[in-house]
């Protein structure tokens, strides 16, 4: 549409006029109400932002609840994670690497199996490994599929929307394809430098970089993104929180875990395709498990999300923790949704029931988050982007662990990995966004009413649970009723 | 539920407010604010008893019980006594 921020039509005019007389009626509600500076603004605000419970606060752009100076910021290299074999062994030295790899996630359990251990049963192994196949059968791509037609091989005008209109309808797809929730954001020059990863997380780790070409490509050393106006579009993917609760060495929480893959394998392509089948251009992951830069600061940059105590997730205000976050570059203009602020970064700061409860007791308990890197094993950090103010956790070893048969104990633990039937739930997060000073009570609380990990026999419960189709509640995300 | 836990609120009202006209008891402002706090903290019990089991978790919908729904019937039995033994004296 041709109006936005420039001619409004008689349509509009009208649309407009009942939302501001609507905002007479209402002087109270409209009190908290976003502040818009010109009719455009009316019209166009709503379309673009998601639809969140009132003490979820939007703030400014750039602007999340974590502090971040973007001067001293270093961009993250793929090839340096705690996930990384070569980073692991610079750390622990080969033998260890090798000793503690010898039996992995990836690796029946047999005397798991035989002895009917709960999480590790021959059942709960064969739906963990199951889970993942369809990931390895789908192969994804950077630049998608190509199969469809489009405006340039049929010569139909390409779709132009305002970015407003694009956001909506770019959600209203990606939550077709399975997306919980979704949120928009320009891709700046500093995040250009700053968050993008300098080296693909994905062996042979392929270096990410900017070319002055009209459509981007995979070249043998490279992934190409054209140097021009590019937005990042991030999703989220909620995964099981029952089958988290079976945490830790449990391949039901594996099963879980992996799911967000399965279901992203078939996701990416239908999306790439529609991004195509409108005219513009969508740059994928080369595999399910890494796209072009983290995925949580991606969330935590389009409000979806916010910091944690671990770095290694983040916490939604809707979901929790148990989701998997996703980005997509392309050209399509969308509109920016904003980092918010539900009080979830500032609780984490007195919270540390992960750290009390991850077994190998690797996210720290300080009281305040810190700018300096720590030393592992009495050498630098190299696994984490500097510039953040946060809470470094060692994720060599919380990696390590997890290959080795399993964890997502952080995950599962938070107070904020809650269901949603009680309402106690709202109550306390409405009270912890806008009263801190109950933090510490509410924390302890949750543990003293059992919120948490399963522990032993509890853990093969799951299989005799009724619950939602794929774990989770499709509709938590569903402002429409008749669901 | 909320629609018949409505319905026997209304009823359980209409109930007291015709038992107090019968029987020429009012109550004092204190006495109506006890018993109203003890009903919302029954019904924030009831809710979360109930939406606690569904969410298999039994352990905090027994603590439920313990820690709001207890001390809402000790509420509610503090506005009854009140208002009985007052009419009891006069």
């Amino acid at each position: 549409m041709p109006n936005f921020h420039s001619i409004v039509s008689r349509r509009d005019f009208v649309k407009a006029l009942g939302l501001a007389g609507a905002g007479i009626g209402t002087a109270a509600a409209t009190a908290t109400a976003p502040m818009f500076h010109d009719l455009d603004e009316v019209i166009a605000s709503p379309s673009a932002a998601n639809e969140r419970p009132w003490w979820v606060k939007d703030r400014g752009l750039y602007q999340p609840t974590l502090e971040v100076d973007w001067d001293i910021m270093t961009p993250p290299d793929g090839r340096v994670s705690g996930q990384q074999t070569e980073t692991q062994i610079h750390y622990l030295g080969s033998e260890e690497v090798k000793r503690r790899l010898s039996s992995n996630i990836m690796s029946p359990n047999v005397e798991a199996a035989i002895n009917n251990t709960p999480g590790k049963t021959l059942r709960d192994q064969a739906l963990g490994f199951s889970s993942i196949v369809p990931m390895m059968i789908h192969g994804i791509s950077f630049m998608g599929p190509g199969l469809i037609p489009t405006p340039a091989t049929t010569g139909a005008p390409k779709w132009e929307g305002t970015p407003e209109e694009n956001s909506r309808m770019v959600r209203s797809v990606l939550t077709f394809l399975g997306a919980g929730m979704v949120g928009f954001g320009e891709i700046s020059s500093q995040e250009r430098e700053k968050i993008f990863y300098t080296y693909h997380k994905q062996v042979p780790n392929k270096r990410q970089v900017f070319e002055d070409v009209d459509v981007g490509y995979e070249g043998t050393d490279k992934y190409v993104f054209p140097d021009r106006k590019l937005y990042k579009i991030s999703m989220s993917l909620p995964m099981s929180r029952e089958m988290y609760r079976t945490s830790d060495r449990s391949s039901l929480q594996f099963a879980a875990n992996v799911s967000r893959y399965r279901h992203f394998s078939m996701l990416q392509p239908a999306f790439q395709e529609f991004i195509r089948g409108i005219g513009y251009h969508c740059y994928g992951y080369p595999v399910p498990q890494a796209g072009p830069m983290p995925a949580a600061v991606s969330a935590i940059l389009t409000g979806l999300a916010e910091s944690s105590r671990n770095s290694g997730y983040c916490i939604s205000p809707d979901y929790g923790p148990v989701s998997g976050f996703f980005t997509f570059i392309t050209d399509l203009p969308v509109e920016p949704t904003t980092p918010i602020d539900a009080g979830i970064w500032r609780f984490c700061q007195t919270c540390n029931k992960c750290a009390q409860n991850c077994p190998t007791q690797v996210i720290p308990y300080d009281k305040e988050p810190s700018w300096e890197l720590p030393t592992l094993y009495g050498k630098p950090d190299i696994i984490h982007p500097s510039g953040k103010r946060m809470f470094y956790a060692n994720h060599i070893e919380c990696w390590m662990y997890c290959f080795e048969g399993g964890c997502g104990t952080c995950m599962a633990t938070c107070t904020f990995n809650v269901n949603g039937a009680a309402m106690v739930h709202d109550v306390v997060k409405a009270t912890l966004a806008t009263t801190p000073m109950f933090n510490e009570f509410l924390w302890k609380a949750d543990k003293t009413f059992g919120y948490g990990v399963k522990s032993g026999e509890e853990k093969e419960d799951w299989w005799d649970l009724s619950l939602p189709s794929m774990g989770w509640d499709t509709t938590s995300f569903s402002k429409h009723g008749g669901y | 539920m909320w629609l018949i836990i409505g319905l026997i609120l209304g009823a359980a009202f209409l109930g007291l407010m015709m038992g107090l006209r019968t029987k020429k008891i009012s109550l004092t402002w204190y006495e109506w604010l006890i018993g109203a706090i003890g009903v919302l903290m029954l019904l924030f019990t009831v809710q979360n008893y109930f939406g606690s089991l569904a969410e298999v978790e039994p352990k905090a919908a027994y603590l439920f019980l313990l820690v709001t729904g207890l001390p809402s019937l000790v509420l509610l039995a503090v506005a009854w006594q009140l208002a009985a033994r007052r009419a009891k004296q006069s």
